[in-house]
C-alpha cells in the first residue's frame, strides 16, 4: 500500500516536473524537448508500477471509483501524448496546454478517496478493457486537437504569437486539429460499439440512455456536426478552434463530469 | 427546365445546412430523453427520419461524396443503418420472466416494451421451451451481490445448459439474461369440496431483494374467492442470503381471506368455502431479463463497416496531403499566416 502511493506520487512530481519545464521553456523561448519528453515517460513508468501494484492487489484494473478512472486516464492521456510529442516534433510546444490539463486532472483525483474498489461482476469481461481502450484513444486524440486548438486561438487572437512562433501556420495547424477530431470520431465509434456489445452480453440491453452513454452519444453527435461544419462553411482556424475546444469540454465533461456527479458509471453496474 | 424541378428539392435534402440542422435536431431529441425522460423512438424519429433523407439525397448528388469511394461507402453504411434502427425499434422486445426449479420457459411473464409488429413475428408461447434447473445467487457477508450461475436443461435432449452474469442463453431469437431479481414462490393446491379435479399453482411473490417487506400478494382461488397471501420470514435475513440465496430455515405462509389472518406451515391445508387450500411447499425463483431484437448482429457488422469506411477515408487523407502546407510542393506563404 505505502509503495503504489509512493510510486503514484512520485509519477505525479514527474510529470509535474515535465510540465513546467515545457511552461518555462514556452514563455522563455527554449526547446528542452528531450528532457520534456524524458519527464513524461519516467513519469508513465513510475504510474505504471503504481498502477500494477494496485491491479496485483485488488485483481482487478482501475476502471471502478472516481479515483481509478482519474489515475487510468492520466495515465493513457501522457501515454498518446508522448507518442504525439516524440512522432510530430513541429507541434512539440501544445505541451504547454496539453500538460496543464492533466494536472488539473492529478490536483482531483488526490482529491478523490482512494479506498479499495470491488469490480461489478458484469465488468468481468474482456470488452470492457476494449471499450475503455477505445475511450482512452478518443480522449487522446481529442487532448492533441485542444492544444492545436489553443495554440491557434492565442495567435489568431495575437496574445502570444512570438512564444509560438516556430509552429507551423494556423492553417496547417487547424488541418492536423481535424485529422485528429476524425480519429476521435472514428475511436468514439468504436468504444459506443463496444460498449453496446458489452451491455448486450451484461444487462441484456445495447442502450439504456444512462446518462453516460447518452452524454457519449452527445460528444458523438458534436464530433460529427463539428466534422460537418468545417465541409459546410469552410470556417477561419479561430472558429475551428473554437469548435475543437467546445468537442473536447464536452468530452472531457462526459468522460470525467458524469461519472462524478452518478457515481457509478454504467445502469446496471452495481 | 424539367430537371430543375426535380434537382431543385433533391439539392435542397442534399445540403450540408440541412445534416447540421438533423443532427441539431437529434441533439434536442436526445436532450428530450435525457431532461424528461421521454421515449426516445418517437423523440429521435422526426430528426432521424430527416437525416435518412438528407442522406439518400447527398449520396444522389453530391459529388464530393461519390467520388471518393470510403466516403461513399461510409454514407450507405449509416443509411442503412438508420434503415436498421427503424426495423429494430418496429420490431424489438424487452421483458422479463421468472422461472422455479422445473419450470420450462414458455412465455414472458410481462413486457416491459416492444415495437409493434413484434407480436407478428412472435414464435411465443413456446410449444416446448428449455427447463429451469438448480442455481446459485451468490452474496458477501455484507449483502452484495457476486456471480449468479443458472443451470438450464434443453428440452427433448435434456443437456444442461449453464448461464451466467455474462453468458446468456438465446431461445428462439430471446436471449435470457439472468436479472438482478430474486424471489419465493409457494406451491399451493386446491382441493375442492365437490369432488371436482384439484389444482396445483404456484404463488410467485415479489423480488426479495427490492421488496424484503413487501412479500405478499392478492389473487383469486379457481372457485373465484378472493384470496391474499404473504410470505413472514422468520430466520434472519444473512441467514438465507449469504453464502447464497436459498429458502430460509424459518418461515410461513400467511392467508387472509374475510379479514381472518391464518398462518400456515409447510403441509398444513386451511379450510376455506368451497374447498381446502393446502401449503405445499416453497421454492426459490430466479429472475431473467429478456430480450429479442433480431437485427443486432447486422447493426453490429454495420457500425463495423461505416467504422471501417470512416477510418479508410481518414487514412486516404492522411498520405495524400501533408498537414504541413510547408511540406506541401506547392506551397506558397500567405500574408495571413501566422
Amino acid at each position: 500500500m505505502p509503495n503504489e502511493t509512493l510510486l503514484l506520487w512520485a509519477s505525479l512530481m514527474v510529470y509535474v516536473a515535465g510540465g513546467c519545464t515545457a511552461i518555462i521553456a514556452t514563455v522563455f523561448k527554449r526547446r528542452p524537448e528531450r528532457t520534456v519528453l524524458a519527464l513524461m515517460l519516467l513519469g508513465l513508468l513510475l504510474q505504471t508500477l503504481a498502477i500494477g501494484l494496485r491491479w496485483e492487489r485488488l485483481g482487478h484494473g482501475p476502471f471502478n471509483t472516481m479515483f481509478e478512472i482519474l489515475s487510468s486516464n492520466i495515465w493513457s492521456l501522457t501515454l498518446f501524448f508522448s507518442i504525439v510529442y516524440w512522432r510530430i516534433r513541429a507541434i512539440r510546444p501544445i505541451a504547454v496546454f496539453v500538460l496543464p490539463v492533466l494536472f488539473m486532472m492529478m490536483g482531483w483525483m488526490m482529491m478523490m478517496p482512494d479506498h479499495d474498489s470491488i469490480l461489478p461482476t458484469t465488468y468481468q469481461t474482456v470488452w470492457l478493457y476494449v471499450h475503455i481502450g477505445f475511450g482512452k484513444v478518443f480522449m487522446g486524440a481529442l487532448l492533441v486537437s485542444f492544444g492545436l486548438a489553443m495554440v491557434v486561438l492565442l495567435r489568431e487572437g495575437a496574445f502570444i504569437k512570438e512564444n509560438f512562433a516556430r509552429l507551423p501556420d494556423n492553417r496547417s495547424l487547424d488541418e492536423l486539429s481535424y485529422r485528429f477530431i476524425l480519429l476521435a470520431l472514428i475511436f468514439d465509434s468504436l468504444m459506443l460499439v463496444a460498449g453496446a456489445i458489452w451491455a448486450q452480453e451484461a444487462w441484456g440491453r445495447y442502450w439504456a440512455w444512462d446518462p453516460l452513454e447518452t452524454w457519449a452519444f452527445a460528444s458523438w453527435l458534436l464530433l460529427a456536426f463539428t466534422l460537418h461544419c468545417r465541409v459546410t462553411f469552410r470556417p477561419q482556424p479561430l472558429y475551428s478552434a473554437m469548435l475543437a475546444i467546445l468537442v473536447f469540454a464536452i468530452s472531457f465533461m462526459t468522460f470525467f463530469g458524469i461519472p462524478f456527479i452518478n457515481q457509478v458509471p454504467h445502469k446496471g453496474a452495481v | 427546365m424539367r430537371a430543375n424541378v426535380l434537382t431543385r428539392p433533391l439539392d435542397f435534402l442534399a445540403s450540408l445546412r440541412l445534416t447540421l440542422v438533423a443532427l441539431v435536431l437529434l441533439g434536442g431529441g436526445v436532450a428530450l430523453v435525457i431532461q424528461f425522460e421521454v421515449d426516445a423512438t418517437p423523440a429521435l424519429a422526426p430528426a432521424i427520419g430527416l437525416l435518412g433523407l438528407n442522406l439518400v439525397s447527398a449520396i444522389l448528388v453530391k459529388e464530393k461524396i461519390r467520388s471518393s469511394l470510403p466516403l461513399l461507402l461510409f454514407h450507405l453504411a449509416l443509411l442503412t443503418l438508420l434503415v436498421l434502427l427503424a426495423l429494430s425499434r418496429a420490431t424489438y422486445l424487452k421483458g422479463w420472466a421468472t422461472l422455479i426449479e422445473g419450470e420450462a420457459f414458455e412465455q414472458l411473464d410481462g413486457v416491459l416494451h416492444q415495437g409493434p409488429l413484434h407480436p407478428w413475428i412472435s414464435p411465443l408461447p413456446l410449444a416446448e421451451g428449455p427447463i429451469q434447473g438448480g442455481f446459485e445467487a451468490r452474496f458477501d457477508e455484507e449483502g452484495r451481490r457476486g456471480t449468479t450461475r443458472s443451470l438450464l436443461y434443453q428440452p427433448g435432449t435434456g443437456a444442461p445448459i449453464y448461464i451466467d452474469d455474462t453468458t446468456p442463453l438465446n431461445v428462439e431469437g430471446y436471449r435470457l439474461g439472468v436479472s438482478l431479481n430474486l424471489g419465493f414462490t409457494a406451491l399451493l393446491r386446491w382441493v375442492p369440496d365437490n369432488g371436482s379435479a384439484e389444482v396445483l399453482g404456484g404463488v410467485d411473490f415479489p423480488d426479495i431483494i427490492s421488496e424484503p417487506d413487501g412479500q405478499g400478494l392478492e389473487w383469486t382461488l379457481p372457485n373465484g374467492e378472493p384470496i391474499w397471501t404473504g410470505l413472514e420470514i422468520l430466520s434472519p435475513r444473512k441467514s438465507f442470503f449469504y453464502p447464497e440465496f436459498r429458502v430460509p430455515e424459518r418461515y410461513q405462509l400467511v392467508v387472509r381471506h374475510q379479514q381472518q389472518r391464518h398462518p400456515l406451515q409447510e403441509g398444513e391445508a386451511l379450510l376455506l368455502p368451497g374447498g381446502q387450500l393446502r401449503f405445499e411447499s416453497l421454492h426459490r425463483w430466479i429472475g431473467y431479463e429478456v430480450f429479442y431484437d433480431w437485427t443486432i448482429p447486422w447493426l453490429l457488422a454495420t457500425c463495423l463497416l461505416a467504422i471501417g469506411f470512416l477510418g479508410w477515408y481518414l487514412w486516404e487523407r492522411v498520405t495524400s496531403t501533408p498537414w504541413n502546407r510547408a511540406d506541401q510542393p506547392e506551397y506558397t506563404k500567405e500574408p495571413n499566416d501566422a
